[in-house]
């Protein structure tokens, strides 16, 4: 594979004394898109939690964009770099329940980028607009659907054109047409050329990866699908 | 035995001084058990080897502690074991309150933030926050949130209890109110009147507190 833009080497993660990855090695090319598959507790949001530099590994290297950051911790990673490389969307989201939805976008781009507030709230409005909730910006969290919580928790971490996009099971809490809504969302995200990397336990909408890696019980396989 | 309302009359003057007494010494435990009460419930959440534990073991005690006690033994016996520490019933009283109100401060406050999911600052940190923004614009307003309300509870509480500071010889509205009765012989009119400055002094404050907290869950208060 040539343009290495993730590099994952022989990556080993312990909880304590129990081993929950080990041996795991793959690598995308930017604008590749992954999705993580396995049985439940065999690691997914583990190893997601690890490429986004939220836990540290044990052993091996996380290679991203051509710099070695995984003995890096995020906060250090991200204080580091005038833009945010990864975003990542929670399975439970995360929104900031005291806050409206445009305060949730806009906020971190404003203390991040030391924008002006109408700037960055401006952004946010527009990046709210482009995943179809711009009238809702105004509402809080807890006043949203399920799929209008989703694509507010997308639009958060797209607001800073991340590289690379990780997402955990974002699809599991919602029903058949707001996951198909959601999943065309992360489809035209692919196509603009933003790494993805998906967590599920569905196998809907695998057109849209590039590759899979599979749990099998004993090893984990990276496998190219289109 | 029949009302004489000209015995409240004619002892308004120290009454209300008496009670603008009571109400210092309420708004000064409050302000201070405050902060004692937030630093406890902080220290007692984070991992700083002994003043964790001593904010522990502080918070259990004084939550097991009856106020009356905790005045009694400031103001008589303290003085004992510490021969130079003389503080005045007015300053014991403060201290007293103050240390009662900051065991349960520190359990309100602990519980607000035990109550904000981890992933709201995990995600902060995600999308680039410092330690210091996170707990600025994610943890702070949430606690904040989820705390008022029982605060605003024990602060009423406080303000109750402060007539125990009548028992070390503070002059404040039940203290002052004994005293003239002592000269009057009239407790029914003068035990009615403190009665009757407490009530219109909570109740008014209870259903404030109610309509805010009815407001809030039907979503009309949505920031601090």
């Amino acid at each position: 594979m040539t343009n290495r833009f993730l590099c994952i080497n022989n990556l080993e993660k312990k909880f304590k004394r129990s081993i929950v990855l080990s041996n795991i090695s793959f690598e995308i090319a930017r604008g590749e898109s992954l999705v993580i598959q396995g049985e439940s507790g065999c690691g997914k949001t583990s190893l997601l939690r690890c490429i986004a530099l939220m836990d540290g590994i044990d052993d091996g290297q996380i290679i991203f964009d051509g710099e070695v950051v995984s003995k890096q911790g995020y906060t250090k990673r991200f204080s580091s770099s005038n833009e945010l490389a990864i975003g990542m969307v929670f399975q439970q989201l995360y929104l900031w329940q005291h806050m409206s939805i445009l305060e949730n976008v806009a906020l971190p781009l404003w203390l991040r980028n030391g924008k002006n507030r109408k700037l960055a709230e401006e952004a946010a409005k527009e990046q709210l607009s482009q995943l179809g909730i711009a009238e809702k910006f105004n509402e809080y969290p807890n006043q949203l659907s399920g799929g209008q919580r989703q694509r507010a928790a997308l639009a958060r971490a797209l607001v800073h054109s991340p590289k690379l996009l990780l997402l955990d099971e974002i699809t599991a809490n919602l029903d058949s047409e707001n996951a198909l809504k959601v999943m065309g969302i992360i489809e035209k995200i692919i196509a603009k050329g933003t790494s993805v990397i998906q967590v599920t336990h569905s196998n809907l909408f695998s057109r849209i990866w590039s590759h899979t890696l599979l749990f099998d019980g004993i090893t984990w396989k990276l496998e190219k699908l289109s | 035995m029949e009302w004489n309302l000209s015995i409240i009359w004619n002892n308004l003057v120290p009454l209300l001084l008496a009670f603008l007494r009571t109400i210092g010494i309420s708004a000064g435990s409050i302000i201070f058990g405050t902060l004692i009460g937030v630093l406890l419930g902080v220290l007692s959440l984070i991992s700083l080897g002994f003043l964790s534990w001593f904010a522990k073991i502080f918070i259990e005690l004084f939550l097991a502690l009856p106020t009356l006690i905790v005045l009694i033994w400031l103001y008589y016996s303290l003085p004992l074991m510490i021969p130079n520490f003389l503080l005045d019933g007015q300053s014991c009283a403060v201290l007293g309150l103050s240390l009662s109100l900051s065991a349960f401060v520190a359990e309100i406050i602990r519980g607000g933030i035990n109550s904000v999911p981890l992933g709201d600052l995990e995600v902060a940190y995600c999308t680039g926050m410092s330690r210091f923004q996170a707990i600025r614009y994610i943890l702070i307003p949430q606690v904040i949130r989820k705390s008022w309300l029982p605060l605003m509870g024990q602060y009423i509480t406080t303000y109750k209890f402060s007539t125990l500071a009548s028992v070390i010889a503070v002059p404040e509205i039940l203290h002052t109110a004994n005293s003239i009765i002592a000269q009057t012989y009239r407790p029914l009119e003068i035990y009615s009147a403190v009665a009757v400055m407490f009530v219109v002094t909570v109740i008014p404050l209870n259903l404030l507190l109610r309509r805010i907290q009815r407001v809030e869950q039907l979503g009309g208060i949505e920031r601090i």
